[in-house]
């Protein structure tokens, strides 16, 4: 055998057999993945030289610490890891095999005397009997259960939990199955993002962190996109696009597509992840108008465009800003594409001359930037041209990954939670009675096997108590 | 119009009663301990499933208020309501040791972290404690599984770090010829340490797994190495460390207490060290 041998074959498999390497390479990928944390990942150059200086830029860069968790040191203790637990589990499985293959069902009665816990008891029943009963008793505490019959002996044994001798070998199978997973979907996935304007449709999709499109096999195209809110607040709700996949320009499947509900189509996955409004182009301003006399009524006006108020004058929506924040120079200027704080400019026309501008917030309704004026004005709504954000992934390695993952868990329940328990019983004929030799084993939890093998001797006890019928 | 929130619900109150009783529990084993008398012992026990009974009441009574509302979640959705629920999973945890074990002064080690858990949700920066509709990244079942799983675990934990903690006391009084005599004996002490984290660690497994769930159904990746994930990796990789040198190497006593207190720091580190000092995509809680 190779673990026996003396030459660098027999070490190098001692060494990787080692448990000390083990719980070594666990502390060392801890503390190393600590750094992940503190440094910038996948940064731009200049931030680090900003943040280290030209030095400091280079360690980063000869130690990949930009990207720690696909450096070469890093992948390499992974590496080594998996060889461990390969090597580890060749080491070890046939031994562990062995006790679902050929268990020690009729130990040599000097073994069987050795072994703890242990009891003794005395019965006037028939050898036959006996053990029948013995083995009824153990089948009802859930042992699988096998009987002997020899001369002038009876033996019983009866084990259950003994898939827990395979437990740690499913849960480091899992391990090596999730790193195959990632493995994997890191060589033939990737992640990007489109974005679609209502009603147009792209199959172009930038992938994260490069400058790469990749174009995909068939288009699609956004049909709407809403934002709803919880009554009474502007805490959004739900976003939903409305999709279509069209082939060859043909649409082949509609379906909308919610955060945490994303779209599956020929293995690539389609969630929600941003939107926008573009409120120069196209949109129309729904407002209250409050004059100064008379019924207050609704007025739409579109963006650049002009809408008629009363008594000849005119409304004009001069900008419309759908996250106004004020910027440098105290200018007026869009944070982001989505209806957060929106703002308009509007101006109030007679006669094709313009007479005040006055601006409206949505959030802000008693901000007036003119007072005394023919018109107020209140925010109802924007209906602009909106688009979807898509984030777009596709990872062949993921149901890889979940298989792992399911492994892991049984893995870890039948190692902490089941214990391997075995029941030895030995039945003699000794004139007009039979000795019971009961002796028992576990591979772990012994103080509850202790419990539970006093109970196991009392239900005995009563079994083959006399006068039973 | 700004988001609607809800404040000082019944459910917050309770919590502020909650609050003060755990403190009167973890004075009460405080007392316990020194005097080993039984009912101060019994009064403490009672006390702590009085308070616990509290945290239940207040968690649900926040269920059904925000279902009332129409906003329907369950509580484990922020900051101040994981940190409830860690609080009233600690309690749990050790409740059920204490009646298995039948041993009370774990509970003076014990308690106290409940009791800074729950009292933290009323002076720890940037807790909300107001019932608030969920954002739509935030509705999703593998979120209530992620928080429940992973707080669990954390509660095993926090038994396992409160445990290996009176071990090191007692170890290093016996070392200088001195036995406390109240604390229970190094070798029970070093049994509950493995026994919690043999509980803790496949819930911890657990909250990862649906944490990459939860993830993968809302941003399309399982495992973006973010600082939060990261973290609960790193504790990850240091129970497993634990577990390998206790169950295959052997070790015993002072260095898997050792290993159990470095684990916890670890998850605090992942619970609220990550969020104070480091910015990542977990940072609503
Ligand atoms: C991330 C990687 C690993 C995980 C999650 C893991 C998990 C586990 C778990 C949960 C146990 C059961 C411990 C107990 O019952 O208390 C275990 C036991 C064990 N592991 Fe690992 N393990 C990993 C890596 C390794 C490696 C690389 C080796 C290679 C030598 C190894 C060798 C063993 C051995 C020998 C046992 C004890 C089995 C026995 O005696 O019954 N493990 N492991």
């Amino acid at each position: 055998m190779l673990k026996d041998g003396h030459g660098i074959w027999g070490k190098l498999w001692r060494f990787f057999t080692s448990l000390k390497l083990t719980i070594s390479l666990l502390i060392i990928l801890a503390i190393t993945s600590i750094s992940g944390t503190l440094i910038l990942q996948r940064g731009d150059p200049h931030q680090y030289i900003e943040a280290y200086g030209e030095a400091g830029y280079k360690l980063i860069k000869m130690l990949g610490l930009y990207d720690v968790y696909h450096s070469w040191w890093f992948l390499m203790l992974i590496s080594i890891l998996v060889v461990n637990i390969v090597v580890c589990s060749i080491d070890r499985f046939p031994r562990a095999w062995r006790y679902i293959k050929a268990p020690l069902r009729y130990p040599p009665l000097g073994l069987l005397k050795e072994m703890r816990p242990q009891e003794t008891l005395k019965t006037k029943y028939p050898l036959k009997e006996v053990t029948e009963k013995v083995k009824e008793v153990l089948h009802s505490k859930g042992y699988r259960v096998e009987m002997l019959m020899e001369e002038g002996v009876g033996r019983v044994f009866g084990q259950r939990g003994v898939i827990n001798r395979m437990g740690v070998y499913v849960t480091h199978l899992s391990v090596l199955t999730i790193l195959i997973g990632g493995l994997i979907g890191g060589i033939w996935g990737f992640t990007g993002g489109m974005t679609i304007v209502e009603g147009e449709s792209s199959r172009n999709v930038s992938i994260f962190g490069t400058h790469k499109v990749i174009t995909l096999p068939f288009d699609v195209r956004c049909d709407a996109f809403r934002v709803s809110y919880y009554p009474g607040t502007n805490t959004p709700k739900e976003y939903r696009s409305t999709i279509t996949i069209l082939e060859h320009g043909r649409p082949v499947l509609t379906k909308d597509i919610r955060v945490n509900h994303p779209l599956t189509y020929r293995g690539i996955k389609f969630y929600q992840a941003s939107y926008g409004t573009i409120s120069n182009l196209e949109g129309t301003l729904t407002l209250k108008v409050i004059p100064r006399s008379g019924e207050g009524f609704v007025v739409h006006v579109g963006a650049g465009k002009v809408s008629p108020l009363k008594d000849g004058y005119t409304l004009k929506l001069v900008a419309f800003y759908p996250d106004l924040v004020v910027g440098e120079g105290n200018q007026p200027m869009n944070r982001s594409d989505q209806l957060r704080n929106p703002a308009a400019l509007l101006e109030v026309e007679k006669g094709g001359r313009p007479l005040y501008r006055s601006w409206v917030f949505a959030y802000f309704p008693e901000v007036h930037s003119v007072e005394g004026v023919p018109f107020r004005f209140r925010y109802i709504s924007f209906k602009g041209l909106q688009y979807t954000g898509l984030q777009v992934s596709k990872d062949p390695g993921v149901w890889i990954v979940w298989l792992g993952c399911t492994l892991m868990v049984v893995g870890l329940a039948f190692s902490f939670f089941l214990s391997h328990r075995r029941v030895w019983v030995y039945i003699e004929d000794k004139g007009k009675r039979r000795h019971v030799l009961v002796a028992g084993n576990t591979n772990r939890s012994h103080g509850a096997f202790l419990l539970h093998f006093e109970e196991l001797i009392k239900s005995l006890k009563r079994a083959l108590a006399p006068g039973k019928p | 119009m700004h988001g609607a929130v809800l404040s000082h619900t019944l459910d917050t109150r309770l919590v502020g009663i909650a609050i003060l009783v755990y403190l009167l529990a973890t004075i009460l084993y405080f007392v316990y301990v020194p005097f080993r008398h039984r009912a101060v012992g019994i009064t403490a026990s009672l006390v702590a499933l009085v308070g616990w009974g509290l945290v239940t009441a207040s968690m649900i009574a926040r269920a059904v208020i925000s279902h009332r509302l129409g906003w329907g979640h369950a509580p484990f959705t922020n900051l101040y309501e994981s940190m409830v629920f860690f609080a009233w999973a600690i309690v749990l945890i050790y409740l059920v040791i204490e009646w298995r074990y039948k041993n009370r002064t774990i509970g003076a080690f014990v308690m106290p972290f409940a009791f800074i858990a729950l009292a933290y949700t009323t002076i720890g920066p940037g807790i909300r404690t107001q019932i608030e509709p969920l954002i739509p990244a935030l509705q999703s079942n593998w979120l209530v599984a992620h928080v429940i799983t992973c707080f669990l675990g954390y509660a095993a934990f926090a038994v396992s770090c409160g445990v290996s903690l009176m071990y090191l006391l007692k170890a290093w009084a016996s070392e200088r010829g001195r036995d406390i005599g109240f604390l229970p004996d190094l070798r029970v002490l070093d049994e509950i340490n493995y026994k919690s984290v043999v509980v803790g660690f496949p819930l911890l497994t657990l909250g990862i797994i649906t944490g990459a769930a939860w993830a993968n159904y809302a941003w399309g990746s399982y495992w973006s190495w973010d600082p939060k994930e990261t973290w609960s990796l790193i504790t990850w990789l240091i129970y497993a460390a634990f577990l390998h040198a206790r169950f295959a190497r052997g070790w015993r006593g002072k260095k898997t207490a050792v290993l159990s207190i470095i684990g916890f720091a670890a998850v605090l580190f992942t619970y609220l060290g990550v969020n104070l000092l480091i910015v990542g995509l977990h940072s609503y809680a």
